[in-house]
Parts: structure tokens; C-alpha cells; sequence
């Protein structure tokens, strides 16, 4: 099992009697990129905020690297962006060592390195003439600044063009690959963290509904044939006697058959030879944004 | 807190508008010099010490206060800094050492400049005017520092930059301490009045500019001068602490 790098236990904030976070407790294993995932207004940057101390929160525990009382000294092993926030007449250049000198980071050529990673390198304006998409990026290079084990972004995504949020996803990718570092992103666009992230933590009113591998994501998206049938029994043991296949019985009961996608027709003449009257046969699928919306509606709570 | 101190050097260094704005208030005073070319004499550079160099207090400090205390709140770059791990109390602790530093070099330029410039259009001044300018250029900075030091309180409690900076100008144009004697000659306050002065800002530091030109005593003003630097400064750090950081 990997080690857990961050770990909040029972977070909650409150602003006045309204929770912006609910007993929040969440696991971010090493190496992961953890994507969270949560409509406006969810309460991700709340929980950044609480993370990177910049709120105080109500109730409960954040333990960073195993450390629960100093957390601005491991906070100092930590890169964050959460709206990127730089001095506006210094160029990329300047502004990172600038931060460099106050985190106190004396590693020769970092920004320059930095700054190739997000392809800024070669930018000389200062920083509010910068695009929202060169904002993000210097963002993301600030984050990096002496290769942090733990690196926060939140929505590094937003408001970007989709030539941008391309190549956001690059630099993410290259600089996950490079520095070896666990991500911890934002986002309320599933789809698109689902192109980078290994591990899903799914937040709703401030409530973290579900944390779920990328690949038990998958599963539980995967493509299937829906059958409504008169005898279900009658069906089940006629597929699996015929095809072979092993279908699953809804509550509604329907049935689900993750095989024999490509051959509905001989889905349905096995059932007809069997004497089952056949209602209804059609292919379904459960996109990521339905699967989300499924968990916000009603959904499971994560414990 | 000493790698914080350093960042924010480089930052100011690299500020461009900064260093020009500097350049121009010092070939400013040059063109009041000309301006004055017929009246200019040994004794001028203790008459610009009491007449011209109050204004450096809005129009030195005001700079100063924006460019280290409003520029870190209007770039959002304080919520940069704490979510580093740096620790409020350091954090306003080292804003303070940075512009005392700050003013001292600039306070300790503005005489050697009067005095060089005024050497330049022929009217040398003695030594003994360069000490009283000297002076006057210490009770500047001492009342520029509380006033930061007052105005920083809104900077970290109140997290909104043309509020703290508008504060600040009014007081270094003295705006606010004379609505306070202003207040005082109202009879109900007229026996207090008098002692009231010594306490204000303008009172401390002119004690203790007559401690130094005249030989008064410095003590008192110089604890007074002390007080108000740790109140505020405690103040500031107080309200950092409670207020969160604004998005």
C-alpha cells in the first residue's frame, strides 16, 4: 500500500451556521494525481484553503507527511496555485525568483528549468500583460519551485480555450512525470481530469461524496446491453447456457450485460429461442458526467 | 524571515516605476532649486529640512507603504506567501524591518543630496546645517514608520489597499492629527489639550528632534516613539491572525 502524503480527518468549515466543508476526510496516496472533482461553489477551494492555511477551519485535523501540529513547516514542502497570483510588473523570470529568495530555494538554473517545463522561457512582459493561459502556466511554475512533494492546483483549467486546457494538460503531465511530485487538482470538468488524474475524490456542498480509483472509475462507466424481459430467471439461465455470458439482474429488474455488446441480434434470438418474451434490448453507457451527476443526486457518501 | 526579507529587497529593486519615481522626486528638488536660484544661500538646507521635507512623508512613505505593504494585497501575492508556510507574525515583522531599512537609506540620502545640490549651485552649507537637516530627516522617517505602523493594521485587518493607503496619506499629510487638535480647542478638551500634543505623533517626534538639536530629553519620546510602533505592530499582527485570507 502507498504511503498517504495527506490526510484530512473529519474537516469542516463553517462561515457562520452555513458548512462550506462537511467532515470532509480525504487520502491523497504518494505519486497520485488526485483529481477534485466538484460542480461551482462545492467547496474545493475551501479545501485548499484550509489545506494551505490560508482558513482556519472549524473542526477536525489535516496531517501533511504525518505531521499534525507544525503544518506551516511541512506547508514549506508544499507548491500551490490557487487563482495564480504574482507581482504584475515583474516578468515570469523575476517573479520566480522572487519567490525562489522567500521560500529560500538556492537551486542554480530552477526557474529557468521552470519555465521550459511551461513554456514561458522565453517571455520577457511582465506579468499583467500576460493571457489567462500564461497566467495558469507561470501558476503552475511557481507551484513547482523547489520540487515540492506536494503540489496543489486549483482549477488550472479554468477559464481556458480548448487549445489551452491541451496544453495545460501537457504541462501537468511532464511536470507530474518530472518531478515526481503528488498533485492535488481542482476542477468541475470530469472529462478532462479524467486525461490526467489516477485517483477521483468527488465533492458536493461541501461534502466529499466518493474517492475512486481511475481505473474502478472505468469500471463503473463501462459500456453494457440493457434487457427488459418477462422471466428474467428464464433469460439469465438461457445466456449463460447459450452464450456464455454472466448478466446481472437490476433492481428494477433488468438486465445487464457487459458482453456481447457487437451481437445484439444473437442476444435476442437466444432469448426468443428460450421462450422469453423480449421487451426491450438497447446498448447503454454511463458517461463520467453521468456517473457524477448520478453520485450528486442522491449518490453514496464516501466514509 | 531573513529569506523573506531578501525576496522582498529583490522585489523592489526590480520594480522599475519605483526606482524612476525616486529619480524624478530628486531632480525634482533640483528644479525647485533653480526655481529658487535667487534666494538659495548657507542657510537653505536647514529651511528645506522643516519646509520641504514633511512632503516626503506622503510622497516618499506613501510610495514606499504601496509598493511593500498595498502591492502585496492588490497582487494577491499575501495569500502566496502564507500558503508557503510563512508565518503571520513574520510575515508583518519583516514588512516593518524592510521599510525602516528602506526609509533609513532613503532619509540618510535626501540631506547628502540637499547638500550636494545646493554645493553645486554655489551656497556650500556647514556642517552644523547637514546635522540639523540630519535631524529634520529622522523626525520625518520616525513619524513616516508609526504611520506605516498605523496604517498597517488596516493593510492585514481590513485586507483592502486604497482604504489602508488612502489612511496612510491622510495621516502623513496630517490631516488626521489636525482634526484631533482641532477637537481640542473645543472647551470641554481645552485642559487637556496641551498635554495631549506631546503624545501625538508630531509631538514625539518633534521631542525628540529638540533632543537632539537642543539638547532636551530623548528618553521619553524615544520610549513614546517605541510604544507606538509596538501597539500597532501588535495591532497588526492580531488582525492578521483573525482575518483570513481574502480571495
Amino acid at each position: 500500500m502507498r504511503e498517504s502524503v495527506l490526510t484530512t480527518h473529519n474537516l469542516t468549515k463553517k462561515y457562520g451556521s452555513v458548512p462550506a466543508l462537511d467532515n470532509v476526510s480525504l487520502t491523497l496516496a504518494e505519486g497520485d494525481i488526485y483529481g477534485l472533482i466538484g460542480q461551482n461553489g462545492a467547496g474545493k477551494t475551501t479545501f485548499f484553503k484550509c489545506v494551505m492555511g490560508l482558513a482556519k477551519p472549524t473542526s477536525g485535523k489535516i496531517e501533511i507527511g504525518g505531521e499534525t501540529r507544525d503544518l506551516n513547516a511541512v506547508r514549506r514542502h508544499m507548491g500551490f496555485m490557487i487563482n495564480p497570483s504574482f507581482l504584475p510588473y515583474l516578468g515570469p523570470h523575476e517573479n520566480l525568483e522572487y519567490l525562489c529568495r522567500v521560500k529560500g530555494i538556492r537551486m542554480k538554473g530552477e526557474t529557468e528549468r521552470l519555465l521550459k517545463i511551461v513554456g514561458l522561457a522565453d517571455v520577457r512582459k511582465p506579468f499583467k500583460k500576460f493571457s489567462l493561459g500564461m497566467k495558469q502556466r507561470l501558476g503552475i511554475a511557481g507551484a513547482l519551485l523547489g520540487s515540492p512533494a506536494i503540489v496543489v492546483l486549483d482549477e488550472p483549467i479554468n477559464g481556458l480555450d480548448p487549445q489551452g486546457i491541451i496544453e495545460m494538460r501537457t504541462v501537468i503531465r511532464d511536470a507530474h512525470r518530472e518531478s515526481g511530485a503528488t498533485f492535488i487538482i481542482s476542477s468541475h470538468i470530469l472529462s478532462e481530469l479524467d486525461l490526467v488524474a489516477t485517483y477521483f475524490g468527488f465533492i458536493e456542498k461541501g461534502r466529499l461524496l466518493k474517492q475512486i480509483s481511475h481505473k474502478e472509475l472505468h469500471e463503473a462507466t463501462r459500456k453494457s446491453l440493457c434487457i427488459e424481459v418477462d422471466n428474467t430467471e428464464k433469460a439469465v439461465t438461457a445466456l449463460k447456457a447459450t452464450l456464455g455470458a454472466r448478466p446481472v439482474v437490476t433492481e428494477k429488474g433488468q438486465l445487464v450485460l457487459e458482453s456481447h455488446l457487437e451481437e445484439p441480434d444473437r442476444v435476442a434470438q437466444t432469448l426468443a429461442g428460450a421462450g422469453v418474451t423480449l421487451y426491450g434490448l438497447h446498448r447503454q453507457e454511463t458517461t463520467l458526467e453521468d456517473y457524477f451527476i448520478g453520485l450528486v443526486n442522491g449518490g453514496e457518501h464516501y466514509e | 524571515m531573513s529569506n523573506y526579507i531578501r525576496g522582498e529587497f529583490y522585489r523592489l529593486f526590480h520594480k522599475k516605476s519605483l526606482i524612476i519615481y525616486f529619480i524624478a522626486l530628486a531632480v525634482g528638488y533640483v528644479g525647485t532649486m533653480l526655481i529658487r536660484l535667487d534666494t538659495l544661500d548657507a542657510g537653505t538646507l536647514t529651511y528645506d529640512g522643516k519646509a520641504v521635507y514633511p512632503y516626503l512623508l506622503p510622497l516618499v512613505g506613501g510610495f514606499l507603504f504601496a509598493t511593500i505593504y498595498t502591492d502585496d494585497l492588490n497582487s494577491k501575492n499575501l495569500i502566496t506567501l502564507v500558503g508557503f508556510g510563512l508565518e503571520k507574525t513574520k510575515i508583518v515583522m519583516s514588512k516593518f524591518i524592510l521599510t525602516a531599512t528602506t526609509s533609513a537609506c532613503i532619509y540618510a540620502f535626501v540631506p547628502l543630496w540637499s547638500y550636494g545640490v545646493l554645493a553645486l549651485f554655489g551656497h556650500p552649507a556647514t556642517m552644523s546645517s547637514l546635522g540639523i537637516a540630519y535631524a529634520y530627516a529622522l523626525k520625518n522617517m520616525l513619524a513616516t514608520l508609526i504611520y506605516v505602523a498605523i496604517a498597517s493594521v488596516l493593510v492585514y485587518g481590513l485586507q483592502r489597499p486604497t482604504f489602508a493607503l488612502v489612511t496612510y496619506i491622510l495621516l502623513a499629510l496630517n490631516f488626521i492629527s489636525a482634526m484631533v487638535l482641532l477637537l481640542m480647542k473645543l472647551r470641554v478638551f481645552e485642559e487637556i489639550a496641551s498635554k495631549v500634543n506631546d503624545y501625538l505623533v508630531d509631538g514625539v517626534t518633534t521631542n525628540i528632534f529638540l533632543g537632539l538639536t537642543e539638547g532636551g530629553s530623548l528618553a521619553l519620546p524615544l520610549l513614546q516613539f517605541v510604544g507606538y510602533i509596538a501597539v500597532f505592530g501588535l495591532l497588526s499582527i492580531l488582525a492578521f491572525k483573525k482575518k483570513e485570507m481574502e480571495f
